[in-house]
């Protein structure tokens, strides 16, 4: 068959230095790049994973993202294709990514983007639509239970109720389980913990009263913050945004279809391909904890709670 | 390493490396698979998931290993089939790194495979369908031919693209392409087959298959197999690929005859179908799921079965359905205890087939199409995983009105590397479960593939007839047989 062969594709990538893009998504704050060299830690197919220099403001990690991952916490989204797919050329060929002429001649179009959760008010019957989803999730039958993510997902209505109740004991013992622990480059636990996070900061809109599911949130955020060494720089990187209200456009994507029935299979089917494990272990956190969450009024007026915070009822 | 109950246990650690979540389950699960050995984990090596391999006995005990490692272990039957393990799992971690580590080396776009490539001519394309008209699209633009994995692509991004393609004499194979082998090189799930003078432009991945196998079987080998999607005969996508197809095997030298496979097509797409082969210069073959066999003005077939066969005559051999196969496979399951049909397929159109003969022999019957977008979401193809078929033939098992199933099994590049062994556990598990409860279950199948695949048929057949499958040669034959059993039953039945 007579097939033509193309033209010779030549891309005029400049190796020592990595080329601004035309157009870059960034979160809120200072703009995410610093000069010196970036190391590489990983390349896949959406995302540029970098190490930021030494001493370079704004966190260990920059994660460089393409359009169809979307922009995260600490990170630097390039939403056109060719552009994404220059840069990470330039990047690998170089071994290595360097700024520092971006400093001087920054992207022509810098959009900034807030990715701090609000507090909104959830619809129940979207919540309970997301948990029969979540829940019905199953990996393919020949996954062996080492890398079953299921029972490490179960966790998440005890953490939020942990952190609701004011628990301490138990939401330590919880996350002690949960913190690094599954499949996957971010593991599954810390996945569940981050859409537990976000959760509890959308509840504030939903939850009665508002100042407990933000107490439960405060209090969740700093008993994760010092375990992060038991888990992986890329987790540690998403926990720490998460514990201080910064979550990636995915986990928005979640929030919104909270609010709103008719987006949650979708978002859900969406989910589904967010890695293997990764968007249902997030979608399975965020969705039983506001479940948790909002029938936590009718828990409170059964269970008074104690009026400090650091009582733990297991071990009273 | 340690083996507390007389099994074998060691591990691997690679260093700070990154690996995307799905590379890591698919490759534990297909190591898992390997022959002796029971257990298998791809983890990073945090506290927590060193606490849970403690725990499950998974976790060898001089290990050191730090969060950001990647831990491979393996237990298995002895420490040599533990080592081959790791030495298979790690080749599968690093086959795409070239002395970079925690660097992916594959190109990752279409733009770096043409920088890296030696002059590439297809592109094909495999991201989740929402993103892959943008890297189509670009393709397209750089000169390439694409081969379109994807599915869930929009059908008015299809039409856009083609259109495109078409102005650009370019091929658009798919989107939602299972298969194609152009120049001899394979594509997606695609057999391993003999050149030969019989071009396929299929709208139908396994029927394309599924035909070149038989043809295989015939002695008859394949110029060109040209996927174009299973929409592409659709009204609003008018044939666009199907037609740049056939003006390029009308022209390709080394085909002599043209079979062309689909589901029907819209009803004012198949008569302009039909006239461009009437005067495409070429004998052809119409094989047109579901449509009454005719000679003329072109040769149109219903089946799979029945489209091989005559595109086989055509070049002077004969797609023999051997009867002392058929009636081996007979024998191998019994007649009694009959209920109704429920048809499990990972290949869509060989569940369209089934579907057909079996309407046609007025049984009623439920064909389920695992492969379909309703049972693959977030999952791989059943054709890849076989597992992902287990839990709804073991349901079928426990099910008493069910006495029969059928089912395919498709070999070739792309697809399990043993798909036969996890069928085979889940029928054997689906008749002792029938047996318990004092039932039958009959399980009838094919096998769709060529001596040649890697898999290796003839054990694909052998683990299968030795799990009490009755393999027919054809999957039309296996449900002509199913369709048979039913009627031959119904019969009895009106005379007692």
């Amino acid at each position: 068959m007579p097939i033509p062969t193309p033209p010779s594709s030549v891309l005029l990538v400049n190796k020592e230095q990595t080329p601004a893009p035309s157009r870059v998504r960034v979160p809120l704050g200072p703009v995410p790049w610093a000069s010196g060299s970036h190391e590489i830690v990983h390349v896949g197919q959406s995302a540029l994973l970098l190490a930021r220099p030494a001493g370079a403001a704004g966190g260990d990690l920059l994660p460089v993202t393409s359009r169809a991952r979307g922009l995260v916490p600490g990170g630097l989204c390039i939403p056109n294709e060719q552009e994404f797919a220059r840069l990470v050329r330039a990047v690998t060929h170089a071994g290595h990514a360097e700024f520092s002429h971006w400093q001087a001649a920054p992207p022509a179009d810098v959009m900034v983007v807030d990715l701090r959760v609000r507090p909104q008010v959830v619809q129940p019957e979207a919540v309970a639509e997301l948990v029969r989803l979540a829940a019905g999730d199953a990996p393919a039958r020949t996954v062996s239970r080492l890398m079953d993510p299921r029972p490490l997902r179960q966790l998440a209505g005890p953490l939020t109720r942990a952190a609701l109740r004011c628990e301490t004991t138990q939401l330590g013992l919880l996350l002690q389980r949960l913190v690094g622990a599954g499949p996957g480059a971010t593991p599954t636990g810390d996945d569940v913990i981050v859409g537990v996070l976000a959760a509890l900061h959308a509840a504030e809109g939903s939850a009665a009263p508002r100042q407990r599911a933000t107490a439960a949130r405060e209090r969740l955020s700093a008993a994760v913050l010092p375990l992060l060494p038991r888990t992986t720089r890329a987790s540690r990187h998403d926990l720490t945004a998460a514990a201080h209200g910064v979550f990636g456009e995915h986990v928005h994507a979640l929030l919104a279809a909270l609010v709103d029935a008719t987006r949650v299979p979708a978002t859900f089917a969406s989910a589904t391909g967010w890695g293997a494990t990764s968007g249902v272990d997030l979608a399975c956190g965020l969705a039983v904890s506001a479940s948790t969450a909002l029938r936590h009024r009718q828990l409170i007026k059964r269970r008074p709670v104690s009026s400090t915070d650091t009582t733990d009822r297991r071990s009273a | 390493m340690n083996a507390p109950d007389n099994t074998a246990l060691g591990a691997r650690t690679m260093r700070r490396l990154y690996r995307d979540s799905v590379a890591l389950m698919a490759l534990a699960s297909t190591v898992e698979k390997r022959e002796g050995v029971l257990r298998v984990g791809a983890v990073m090596a945090t506290p927590a998931n060193l606490e849970i391999l403690d725990r499950s006995g998974m976790k060898p005990a001089d290990l050191v290993a730090a969060p950001d490692d990647l831990l491979l272990v393996v237990r298995a039957v002895d420490e040599a089939t533990v080592q081959e393990a790791l030495d298979a799992a790690e080749a599968g971690l690093t086959s795409t790194d070239s002395g970079a580590p925690r660097t992916e080396r594959a190109p990752q776009t279409v733009l770096e495979g043409l920088a890296v490539g030696d002059r590439p001519t297809v592109a094909a394309v495999s991201t989740p369908g929402t993103y892959a008209p943008i890297v189509v699209e670009q393709a397209l633009r750089e000169g390439l031919h694409v081969f379109c994995f994807s599915d869930n692509v929009g059908l008015d991004d299809e039409v856009r693209l083609k259109q495109m393609a078409v102005e650009r004499r370019l091929l658009l194979m798919g989107p939602d392409c299972g298969t194609a082998v152009i120049d001899r090189v394979p594509l997606g799930f695609a057999n391993v087959l003999a050149p030969g003078p019989v071009a396929i432009v299929a709208a139908s991945g396994t029927g394309a298959q599924e035909i070149a196998c038989l043809l295989d079987r015939a002695g008859v080998g394949v110029s060109q197999l040209v996927g174009v999607g299973g929409r592409d005969l659709s009204a609003a996508v008018g044939g666009l690929m199907t037609n740049l197809a056939l003006d390029l095997v009308a022209e390709d030298e080394t085909t002599e005859v043209v079979v062309v496979v689909s589901k029907p097509p819209a009803e004012e797409v198949a008569q302009q179908l039909l006239a461009r082969l009437a005067a495409l210069g070429k004998p052809v073959v119409a094989c047109l799921l579901g449509l009454e066999d005719t000679e003329a003005p072109v040769v149109v077939r219903g089946t799979l079965e029945g489209g091989a066969a005559a595109a086989a005559e055509m070049l002077g051999r004969s797609v023999e359905i051997d009867e002392a196969s058929v009636a081996a496979a007979r024998d191998a399951g019994t007649t009694g205890g009959l209920g109704s049909v429920v048809g499990l397929y990972t290949g869509g159109t060989l569940a369209a087939e089934a579907k057909i003969i079996l309407t046609r022999a007025g049984v009623a019957a439920e064909i389920l199409d695992l492969g379909d977008d309703q049972y693959t979401a977030g999952r791989p193809h059943p054709m890849i995983d076989p597992a992902a078929r287990t839990e709804h033939l073991v349901r079928a098992g426990a099910r008493p009105d069910v006495g029969v199933v059928l089912v395919d099994l498709v070999l070739g590049h792309g697809a399990s590397h043993d798909p036969g062994t996890p069928l085979a556990d889940a029928v054997r598990e689906a008749r002792a479960t029938a047996a318990a409860d004092g039932r039958e279950l009959l399980v009838l199948g094919s096998v769709c593939g060529t001596a040649a695949d890697p898999q290796g048929i003839d054990g694909q057949r052998r683990i299968l007839r030795d799990a009490g499958v009755g393999l027919f040669p054809s999957n039309a034959a296996a449900a002509r047989h199913a369709a048979a059993l039913v009627n031959d039953q119904r019969t009895a039945q009106e005379i007692a």
